[in-house]
């Protein structure tokens, strides 16, 4: 049984002409210990498939498909089965670490806060593991920074308040969405160490949402692209360069400039990246994709299995490029 | 030697005890294109700032086509003749324009003080939009209907408006998709080849600086730390703090490393 299996999944939410579909049969699967990272545009449902493991989701909305943690149903789960599934099982950590944590409250009440209702435990106990994780995320002067309130933290230092509040209990998996955006490259690769060192000292699980693709495949194991509420590849993190085969994939990649040298031109995809809300006959990528033939444009592309990895994609043996 | 567009000499900015720009001199040529690159708080901003007149220099001097543009400017033509040599396109294209206005009349304010007639007005901002690769049917969107991309489209227009002679880029790509992004880059080399407009791009981001800049400056907390050629920099920085910048960004291969967080 693997850690957190998804299945078919699809999330519908409210929007003015009735209902929306944003997730179209998301299918995945986290091992115990592993790191997935998916990575998409805008709209590409990369953050809603992280919420909707969490449970976290918009008002009105609703499901199918499964989400299935350690063989158990999180859909099915009771308001108090769910609150112990976020404070013990899974920990989430956002963007932004300003509007995840309460501004006018001290730090210290923010990483007591959980131990405390959640898991029962004293306000000493919980206090003193909350230093503990503090000089465990590089915080100098743990016991200081506790009585501080949000705003006089640096943004690198609160996701390291965000971070070792996710210590606390010792989560089995962890959610990551774009923890690192809002972040200078330099301190963004100082938080990245030190979720990479933690994760592994544990054994934690680690779903990591972001639009980076270098970053992900730096940090985690298994890959997963997505286009239009759609996963169009997955594929192992340290082939994403030399073995991805999706056209929307290689694109991405060629799309951003380079740091070792300077093209004339870059090669931009065309059009703009469609939203899962749009109707789709085919492959979403279709209208984009400098390949597509006929079937694209009516047939949804099955998905193919080929070597460690999975492609949706009509002329995935087409030798598109050369493929090492 | 051609005569420098934009100098900057020994620029410095205080807010009460802190110094936020310190002694920051730059030229850039017609047609040129300086990269400024720094984390927060490093004065980038500010710079470019002080360069649009939105902050007032506390000690220093900018010129900008031969004039002295360190105090604000007075009386409406002043600013009219500066407006023609210098416009700025800011980073997030959602908050840049006004949602009550049409991407037609955003265009066609800034040409009319310009002084263009109505004639001359329409064909303009026709060119405008032609011009930044939209359809001529968007002067009659407001912002609401366009995307993240095409809003940046327009605040590029927008700011090509006076026929400026140079356009900073406060981060103007950086708020958008990867496949925009790129899109909106062949974008504004296309129109420098074309117009001759200078760049000055502000900007953290290494690979978009190498491929817009020719020179760069890199600051860090108000202060230029290390300047040259961007392939040459980018390739072989000189300075540790250029060379943590360098080494912070995922490439293949790469690791995170612990280093210092302020």
């Amino acid at each position: 049984m693997s850690l957190l299996e998804v299945e078919g999944l699809t999330l519908d939410v409210p929007v003015d002409s009735g209902n929306g579909r944003i997730l179209h049969g998301v299918d995945l699967t986290v091992e115990a210990g592993s790191a997935m990272g998916i990575v998409g545009e805008s709209g590409s449902g990369k953050s809603m498939t992280v919420r909707t493991v969490a449970a976290l989701l918009p008002p009105g909305a609703t499901t199918s498909g499964t989400v299935s943690f350690e063989g158990e149903q999180v859909t099915g789960m009771s308001s108090d089965r769910l609150r112990r599934y976020r404070s013990s099982q899974v920990a989430m950590i956002f963007q932004d670490p300003r509007a995840a944590i309460n501004p006018v409250r001290k730090v210290g009440n923010f990483l007591i806060e959980n131990a405390v209702t959640n898991l029962g435990w004293s306000r000493s106990r919980a206090r003193e593991k909350a230093i503990e994780v503090l000089r465990e995320v590089g915080i100098n002067d743990p016991e200081r920074r506790l009585d501080a309130f949000p705003s006089e933290l640096s943004g690198g230092l609160l996701q390291r308040v965000m971070i070792a509040s996710t210590l606390l209990y010792e989560p089995q998996l962890l959610l990551a969405d774009e923890p690192t955006t809002a972040l200078d490259v330099t301190t963004q690769s100082a938080v990245m160490a030190l979720i990479d060192r933690l994760r592994r000292e544990r054994g934690m699980a680690m779903v990591f949402v972001t639009h980076d693709l270098e970053l992900a495949a730096a940090v985690c194991d298994t890959i997963l692209v997505m286009y239009a509420g759609r996963i169009v590849e997955k594929v192992p993190a340290s082939e994403l360069h030399e073995r991805s085969r999706h056209p929307y994939t290689r694109a991405l990649l060629d799309a951003r400039p380079r740091l070792d040298g300077r093209e004339s031109r870059l090669r931009a995809i065309p059009g703009q990246p469609l939203s899962g809300l749009e109707d789709v006959t085919g492959c979403a990528f279709a209208a984009r994709c400098p390949f597509a033939l006929d079937i694209c444009r009516t047939d949804d592309p099955p998905v193919v299995v080929v070597d460690d990895g999975e492609v949706r994609c009509h002329r995935v043996h087409d030798q598109l490029w050369e493929v090492s | 030697m051609t005569e420098p567009l934009i100098v900057a000499r020994n620029l410095r900015k205080e807010y009460d005890d802190l110094v936020a720009v310190d002694d920051v001199s730059f030229e850039v040529a017609p047609g040129g294109s300086l990269g400024i690159v720094g984390e927060s708080g490093s004065g980038k901003t500010t710079v470019a700032k002080m360069l649009v007149g939105l902050e007032r220099p506390t000690a220093g001097r900018i010129e900008i086509a031969g004039t002295d543009c360190s105090v604000p400017a007075r009386g409406w033509r002043e600013r009219s003749r500066r407006a023609r040599s210098l416009q700025i396109v800011f980073q997030d294209p959602y908050s840049s324009l006004d949602p009550r206005q049409s991407v037609g009349d955003a265009l066609r304010e800034v040409l009319v003080v310009a002084g263009l007639g109505r004639d001359r007005t329409e064909a303009r901002a026709r060119e405008l939009v032609d011009l930044v690769g939209m359809p001529e049917r968007v002067l009659g969107s407001r912002p609401s209907a366009l995307s993240g991309g095409q809003r940046q489209r327009v605040a590029i227009a927008r700011a090509l408006a006076t026929e400026p002679r140079c356009v900073i880029l406060d981060e103007s790509v950086a708020a958008l998709d990867v496949s925009i992004q790129a899109q909106i880059l062949n974008l504004l080399a296309d129109i420098r080849e074309r117009t001759g407009v200078a760049y000055i791009l502000v900007s953290h981001d290494l690979a978009v600086v190498r491929h817009v800049t020719d020179d760069v400056i890199v600051m860090r907390n108000g202060a230029i730390v290390e300047r040259g050629e961007t392939g040459t920099v980018l390739d072989d920085p000189q300075h540790p703090y250029t060379q943590l910048l360098r080494e912070s960004v995922p490439r293949p291969g790469w690791v995170p490393s612990a280093g210092a967080t302020r």
